[in-house]
């Protein structure tokens, strides 16, 4: 081991058992060897000796321990008081949800109101009373003039070909039995109705306006007839 | 959150550790009341932190890296650096330095203080007996040699600020 190695390892020497079993052996050796390393090395002993001293040499303020444990005393009262209020939150919080859901769920039903059903959809519903409830509905049509609306008992949107398409129902009593017509109106907007097909039997399809088809089925099988305005007149 | 540690776990951890912790502070700092200020956060946080501790024997280290990292998180808050740069500092003394008096605590304070907080912690950790250069290196998260690096540059610097004569330290501030 030459003088500067030795040097290096004195710098450490203070913790000697950490350094490798040959290199502590070598620079026993060393220092036996070498005068002015062993002078190095008692001056860094010395020095080592005297800074550990001093480094531990710090005055401990009075009641410091007694500070410090009141105030872990004092952090753990505040954080039990946060996990209670926390929890409470949580719960709280929880319950408000819960309570909300309930409100949202169970309010948001409404009471039937049998009277509004039918003094409002049918009660003596015009064509214009028809047209604008459509209308409110996004559908755009015009009412069947041709047909007697003082037999007509319910509409509704009804789905054909997978269109809204509006469905009127007009109920006949005969002398000898009632009929129904129902009357499905089909926009030229949603279908072509310049190529509309023949009728079948079991249809009669009402084409005098450019605009609006009338599919009406009759049931049981019968005419249309009963259900128009008297000596073609329209409402 | 967090639960805290057992009222008697906390109270044993204070009474073996305060003394030793504080001096860390104290020497870190170079502030009786940042050292309190210091102490007392760190077992605060590790009264929270109980439960990390695996190895009771271990409670030391575990305690001192708490600190360090406290005091380095205000440091940066604070962005005071009144440290000097070690570049010229050489790492192995080229004669035995002339035997030093009995160093005061003060001096040795007002010294580390001019270091650097990467030198100054390995320096400090080294003199506090318990602590291996591996311990230093843990506590640090660095590797051994840099550690010993460190430390050699350290100690070269302790010893020539500490062998000026007193009134020349007053000027000098290196």
């Amino acid at each position: 081991m030459d003088c500067n190695h030795a040097r290096l390892l004195l710098i450490f020497s203070r913790k000697q058992s950490e350094l490798e079993a040959a290199d502590a052996e070598s620079l026993r050796g060393h220092l036996d060897n070498c005068s002015s390393c062993a002078g190095l090395a008692g001056a860094e002993r010395r020095l080592d000796e005297a800074v550990g001293k001093a480094m531990h040499d710090v005055p401990l303020p009075a009641g410091l321990e007694m500070r410090l444990l009141d105030r872990l005393a004092h952090d753990r009262v505040r954080l039990r008081w946060r996990r209670v209020l926390t929890a409470g939150s949580l719960a709280a919080g929880l319950l408000l949800a819960v309570g909300l859901s309930w409100i949202f769920y169970f309010g948001a039903r409404t009471t039937p109101d049998f009277d509004e059903l039918v003094a409002e959809k049918f009660a003596g519903a015009s064509p214009e009373t028809v047209e604008k409830w459509f209308h409110d509905q996004g559908l755009a049509m015009e009412a069947p003039r041709q047909l007697n609306f003082g037999l007509l008992i319910s509409y509704d949107i009804s789905r054909f070909m997978n269109r809204r398409v509006p469905r009127l129902v007009f109920l006949h009593h005969g002398e000898r039995e009632s009929s129904v017509a129902e009357v499905y109106v089909l926009s030229g907007d949603q279908f072509n109705l310049d190529r509309s097909p023949e009728q079948p039997v079991s249809v009669e399809v009402i084409r005098d306006n450019p605009n609006f088809h009338y599919v009406a089925i009759v049931h049981p099988r019968g005419s249309l007839d009963a259900f128009r305005n008297k000596d073609g007149l329209q409402n | 959150m967090r639960w805290p540690g057992s009222k008697s776990q906390v109270q044993k951890l204070v009474e073996e550790h305060y003394r030793l912790l504080y001096c860390y502070a104290y020497r870190l700092s170079g502030s009786a009341q940042d050292a309190e200020d210091l102490t007392q956060d760190t077992f605060c946080q590790a009264q929270l932190k109980l439960g990390q501790l695996r190895d009771p024997d271990r409670a030391r280290a575990w305690l001192f890296s708490i600190l360090r990292n406290t005091y380095l998180r205000r440091a940066r808050t604070s962005k005071v650096n009144k440290a000097i740069s070690l570049n010229g500092v050489g790492e192995v003394p080229e004669r035995a330095p002339d035997a030093l008096p009995e160093i005061d605590p003060a001096c040795l304070q007002e010294a580390l203080n001019d270091l650097p907080e990467v030198f100054r912690t390995p320096l400090i950790l080294y003199y506090f007996e318990d602590f291996s250069y591996r311990d230093i290196a843990d506590q640090m998260e660095l590797p051994l040699g840099t550690v010993m690096s460190r430390l050699a540059r350290a100690k070269a610097h302790l010893r020539t600020r500490l062998a000026q004569p007193a009134e020349r330290r007053a000027t000098d501030g290196l």
